[in-house]
């Protein structure tokens, strides 16, 4: 906008208030720092062997809107119905909630995000005309077809056994109830296009284009494991899930984990692009990048909803627009989709209020041309 | 209606004719009785108006420059060292054009301590650009706050009143209190165009940079010259309708005057008898009170003083290293327009009497009579040690 043009000192008011904006004046040439809207990592999702979106899920839960956490679990982990009852779960360790009262019961608000009604829709890529076999249904091998399958190949999981899980299926119940599992089970092979075979007998793979064979299914040496061996026998060469010592209950994320980079390599064999495209975690947020200030303390709650809305959020932002509030120049504002954070650069003068105020951490001032 | 009534609770009841809506005051000698009485309205229900408790006479200026610009009528009372306190918002509030009246009474600054009537504590607010009004009576106390607010909210600026203190705040005098719907008739309710309103979002008092800071400086200058036009006007519609005059320049037996006493406050009625004595002597004396300071009434003061020869000026006040106040006034309004001499004496800080004598014997020595007093400078100190 053009500064306004003033012939006479009559066209201005008596009082010396407000004429126009002072849109026309481009303080943003003034500017040394640049303030940039960058997330740094929550440490509970850094901690997190599958590096799932915890503080962005649990947004979702405060939201109200689980279906939406779910379905940015089940984009890094097909099973959070399992994790969130079996996981030894190291992001609560690390919650910087703590730092004010109590942590996040972050694994319970993973449960309760599994639990949303129905499947999500995740995008999965054009048909590829590959047919894949899993041998072995532990959790590396659902997790290795899971994400096979959303890459577009056809995959078949064969389970000797009567049920699907591998080591999963001798859980205590009290921890993870048949049922559960066999949801999780169904879930994933539903969101992924997977065929899931038990029972099913030693046969020969040729055809496949590749196969897979799932060792850490059970524990090394037992009869369960070796019945899933045999399934291979006189088939093409398998790539092979293993895990040193097999996995505890408790480590079934890693197991989760080993199947999603097991998948990668099975599209490398197959001469595809990776399926799996690690995030870039970048820095950590730590308690000093946090101003506690702004947060009140909060008792932990047995209601989802109540506890998710206890997570800071550390270092992602979440809108709170304590920035939009805190700017001397109104240059911080959410974007006309709501989105994001814009920051109006022609303006932005670099004095750093914004970084500095931002509650999470999530706004940093760097040094740009 | 008349009444005997002291000079501090006429400009409360002064206030409360006028229908002021806002007051925000802190109490001083010797203006306190105003805001107690005006408190007492308030809280009786007499006046409905909102009563701001302040911990300064800083925060009462802020208060009243909040309230004045939200489009209230405002007053508020100070004296000397509160006045002094108030300096940074005086400016505020006359740069900001808001127009709250305010009034003083004339005490001196310490140290050394004293609560007596001395000039210096208004005078030295000059270019925070108030108007500045001297009251001679207690009369003059009541219709001049009419007047103020009148000529205050059509060239939005601040007024002060100024009451020399214990010489008009602590004297009761018979004086005409008018009735509500007369002062409600000369007065009308305030509706500035512009007023802060959170549907109309506006900086009051917002950033302007040079393009055009000197522009609103000038105009402002020229609005403030014209308010020696707009008072004079003021107080003629006043004088219409209540039969007394306020006017910025207030001359007597002038027009063949060759010796002038100039004064400002009460002591105009002492410089009355005292030009009268001189004319039983044979002396073309007369006196002009000078009732407005700013801005200064350089047509009316030019036009008064046109036929004398030499001008006695009376300063209550010093600036220290140059001279009496309202001399420098007068001679700088004077400056390659009259031939006249100007003489200044400084008599009367911090509560010494002004008799009549003493302003006669001033103005027998500006032709030659006997010295009065001790040469300083440009000034003639009275009553002082040698
Ligand atoms: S407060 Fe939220 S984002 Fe921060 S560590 Fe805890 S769960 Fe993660
Ligand atoms: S507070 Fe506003 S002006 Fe300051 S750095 Fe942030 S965006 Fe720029």
């Amino acid at each position: 906008m053009a500064k306004k043009q003033i012939d006479s000192v009559m066209q201005l008011p008596v009082m010396p208030l407000t004429i126009e904006d002072m849109t026309w004046n481009k303080t943003g040439t003034w500017r040394l720092l640049t303030p940039v809207q960058q997330d740094k990592t929550a440490p509970c999702r850094a901690a997190c062997p599958l590096g799932q979106p915890d503080p962005q899920m649990i947004h979702q839960l405060a939201l109200g809107d689980p279906a939406a956490g779910l379905a940015l679990l089940m984009a890094y982990n097909p099973m959070p119905g399992v994790t969130g009852r079996l996981c030894y779960h190291p992001c609560q360790a690390k919650c910087l909630r703590k730092e004010l009262d109590q942590g996040i019961a972050i694994q319970s608000l993973e449960k309760s995000a599994s639990e949303a009604d129905g499947a999500p829709v995740l995008e999965r890529q054009a048909d590829t005309g590959k047919l894949v076999a899993v041998c072995g249904s532990g959790p590396a091998g659902l997790a290795a077809a899971y994400f096979l399958g959303l890459a577009g190949n056809s995959v078949t999981v064969l389970e000797p056994g009567r049920t699907a899980g591998g080591f999963l299926t001798q859980a205590k119940a009290g921890q993870l109830p048949p049922e559960v599992l066999a949801k999780e089970v169904e879930r994933l092979a539903q969101v992924a296009g997977v065929q899931i075979k038990t029972q099913a007998a030693p046969n020969f793979l040729a055809g496949m284009d590749l196969v897979l064979v799932d060792e850490s299914a059970y524990a090394p040496d037992s009869a369960e494991a070796k019945a899933v061996l045999a399934l291979v026998k006189g088939g093409p060469e398998p790539l092979v899930l293993s895990a040193e010592g097999g996995f505890k209950a408790s480590q079934v994320a890693h197991a989760l984990a080993l199947g999603r980079e097991t998948a990668n390599q099975a599209q490398a064999a197959l001469g595809l692009t990776a399926i799996f495209a690690q995030p870039e975690l970048g820095p950590v947020a730590t308690a000093e990048d946090l101003s506690l200030g702004f947060f009140a303390p909060a008792e932990a709650s047995e209601q989802a909803r109540e506890e998710a809305a206890r997570c800071l959020s550390c270092g992602t932002c979440n809108l709170c627009q304590q920035c939009a509030l805190s700017c001397p120049d109104a240059c911080c504002n959410l974007d006309e989709a709501g989105g994001t954070i814009e920051i109006d650069l022609y303006h932005c003068k670099g004095c750093g209020i914004c970084s500095y105020e931002c509650p999470r951490g999530a706004l940093v001032m760097e040094n740009m041309p | 209606m008349k009444r005997v009534i002291m000079g501090t609770e006429t400009a409360a009841l002064a206030a409360v004719l006028a229908r002021v809506q806002v007051v925000a005051a802190y109490p001083i000698t010797p203006q306190t009785v105003t805001v107690e009485e005006l408190s007492d309205y308030i809280g009786k229900g007499e006046l409905d108006a909102a009563y701001i408790t302040v911990e300064s006479e800083h925060s009462a200026m802020a208060a009243c420059v909040g309230a004045s610009a939200t489009g209230s009528r405002t007053f508020t009372a100070t004296s000397s060292q509160g006045l002094a306190l108030m300096h940074e918002m005086l400016h505020h509030a006359a740069g900001g054009r808001l127009p709250i009246v305010m009034l003083n009474a004339n005490r001196a600054l310490s140290p050394p301590w004293n609560l007596y009537c001395d000039h210096t504590d208004s005078l030295s607010q000059r270019d925070t650009g108030w108007i500045q009004y001297y009251c001679c009576d207690v009369q003059d106390v009541m219709d001049s706050t009419f007047i103020a607010y009148r000529v205050a909210e059509k060239v939005m600026l601040p007024v002060m009143i100024n009451l020399d203190g214990f010489y008009l705040t602590h004297t009761s005098e018979v004086i005409d209190v008018p009735d509500q719907e007369e002062v409600d008739r000369y007065l009308p309710p305030y509706d500035p165009a512009d007023k802060v309103d959170v549907d109309n979002p506006s900086t009051y008092g917002c950033v302007c940079g040079a393009d055009l800071f000197s522009s609103l400086k000038y105009r402002r200058q020229m609005e403030t010259l014209a308010v020696e036009q707009a008072w004079q006007e003021a107080s003629d519609e006043f004088a219409a309708q209540f039969g007394r005059s306020h006017a910025p320049v207030q001359g007597h037996n002038l027009d063949d005057a060759e010796v002038v006493i100039v004064t400002i406050g009460t002591a105009g009625g002492a410089a009355q008898l005292a030009a009268d004595a001189l004319r039983e002597e044979g002396v073309a004396a007369g006196s002009l009170n000078l009732a407005m300071v700013r801005p200064f009434p350089y047509e009316s003061f030019r036009r008064a003083v046109s036929g004398a020869k030499h001008l006695v000026v009376l300063d209550r006040d010093v600036s220290f290293g140059a001279e009496g106040i309202v001399a420098q006034e007068v001679k700088s309004c004077l400056y390659g327009k009259s031939s006249a001499q100007v003489h200044c004496y400084i008599a009367g800080v911090g509560g010494m009497d002004i008799t009549e004598e003493i302003l006669a014997d001033m103005a027998r020595e500006s032709l030659g009579g006997q010295k009065q007093g001790l040469e300083l400078g440009d000034s003639i100190w009275i009553k002082v040690l040698p």
